[in-house]
């Protein structure tokens, strides 16, 4: 059995590729830790536990973006994210010992490069719920004391839907949860950029970041007052969009840091969305 | 409601009619709590009507806990109006946290805002967010000396305290 100060110094460094045995060791000892009901020591290893599968999911997103695997990348992206919450809610400083607000400053600069997906959104009604520590119903009265997100003898509360009315589905941009990404046949996601970006790093910890800011849209550039407005709408510019925010948008700029006589590279991004390779083939 | 936090900074206060002897006489009301729902000088209310449901009644995500957070703070009294047979929630997994609408006396109106605040910080850290680029969804209806004003802000959750602070000395001036 390997001791927990040992472990804690193996996942407070970086790694390429983590050793299973640290994980099986943790999971042996937080075992423990609940039998002998030492509720700060389970506590604290299942911090542990989830400090070494956001390490672990970040290196697998890692490979699979250099893969070219952008949506299952996406999909642990969004899992880390929510895995940091968890354990943000739970492990107090001790947190900022583990890389663990690198790869959250890491993910949060990726997620801006990932075009801009759409997602399909869940309505229902919720009527009935369980905790998952005391399997009881939730009352507003005389229910149990378990908050969701708290540990609780090693274990993460959260709440059990058992009775849903399903409502509709709504089509959004920007909803809490980034699984349900809408695709159109035919047509795949622009990843040109995260692609660019994946060229050009070496190793998961490598240091980069992304500033935005507001810059006029390519497309009104260059036009005059009563040309027709880019928009689409049929109307002269100068009716239209002239002088209003339609006419800018986000300008994305990457720097990677560390790099020697590094010289600025545009990449002209051509939107969101793409024709898939077999669609282009039958259009030449 | 919105899924996805497509709203600019935004407060509006408009009177309302609404005051705590209308909430009383509710069909909502379970009677059983009618003398601790009397007691309280925060009521949280549910929203009627969804779509082209016009009988639904229901809260936002997360009440029950919300509710549990307020009834444990000793400086004010928090009743929620509506028994758990009738309890339920509209889940819209919206990247936007919307708080049940209050019904609150005015003189407990700034505790009310700091504890909002205070649920708010917890529950952006808990969604790995930051306060500036999360949004939060509140209605706040006050009432002093008969009368009633209703507050309506859509922001971010960092704008809020200060927005709010704002607004609780000049709501009734």
């Amino acid at each position: 059995m390997l001791l927990l100060s040992k472990i804690k110094t193996y996942l407070q460094n970086q790694h390429l590729q983590l050793d299973e045995d640290v994980l099986i060791n943790l999971k042996i000892q937080k075992q423990r830790a609940m039998i002998n009901k030492d509720e700060l020591l389970a506590n604290e290893l299942w911090c542990l536990i989830a400090v070494y599968k956001i390490q672990e999911k970040y290196l697998s997103m890692f490979q699979q973006l250099k893969n070219g695997q952008y949506e299952d990348a996406w999909k642990l992206l969004w899992q880390i994210e929510i895995s940091i919450g968890n354990l943000q809610m739970n492990f107090g400083d001790e947190i900022n010992n583990y890389n663990i607000m690198l790869i959250n400053f890491i993910i949060k600069n990726y997620e801006k490069v990932f075009p801009e997906y759409v997602y399909l959104s869940r309505e229902s009604i919720v009527k009935k719920e369980y905790c998952s520590i005391c399997g009881k119903q939730i009352l507003l009265r005389g229910g149990c004391n378990h908050i969701p997100g708290k540990l609780y003898m090693g274990e993460l509360c959260i709440r059990v839907v058992k009775n849903i009315k399903f409502l509709g589905v709504a089509i959004v941009q920007n909803p809490l949860d980034k699984y349900a990404v809408l695709k159109i046949k035919g047509k795949d996601y622009n990843y040109q950029v995260l692609k660019c970006l994946m060229s050009q790093l070496e190793s998961p910890f490598e240091r980069w970041y992304v500033e935005g800011e507001k810059r006029k849209k390519p497309e009104y550039k260059n036009i005059g007052r009563n040309d027709k407005c880019p928009c689409g709408s049929g109307k002269k510019y100068k009716k239209c969009c002239l002088n209003t925010q339609k006419e800018y948008g986000i300008h994305y700029r990457i720097t990677l840091l560390g790099r020697k006589n590094m010289k600025e590279r545009e990449i002209k991004f051509l939107g969101r969305w793409v024709d898939k390779p077999e669609v282009s083939n039958k259009k030449l | 409601m919105l899924h996805e936090s497509d709203l600019e900074n935004n407060i509006k206060i408009t009177d309302t009619d609404i005051n705590f002897e209308i909430i009383y006489n509710k069909n909502y009301i379970p009677q059983q709590y009618i003398n601790e729902i009397k007691k309280a000088n925060v009521l949280i209310i549910p929203s009627e009507g969804f779509r082209d449901d016009n009988d639904i009644c229901y809260f936002p995500e997360c009440t029950s806990e919300f509710y549990g957070f307020l009834k444990n703070k000793k400086k004010i009294q928090t009743e929620i109006c509506i028994d758990d047979d009738h309890f339920q929630t509209l889940e819209l997994h919206a990247d936007i946290i919307y708080i049940a609408t209050l019904m609150v006396q005015y003189v407990v109106l700034p505790i009310v805002i700091n504890l909002i605040s205070a649920y708010l910080v917890d529950k952006v850290k808990s969604m790995n967010e930051d306060s500036k680029s999360i949004n939060v969804n509140i209605h706040i209806i006050v009432e002093k000396n008969g009368k009633s004003k209703k507050i309506d802000y859509n922001g971010s959750v960092a704008n809020l305290e200060k927005t709010m602070k704002v607004v609780e000395k000049t709501i009734f001036k």
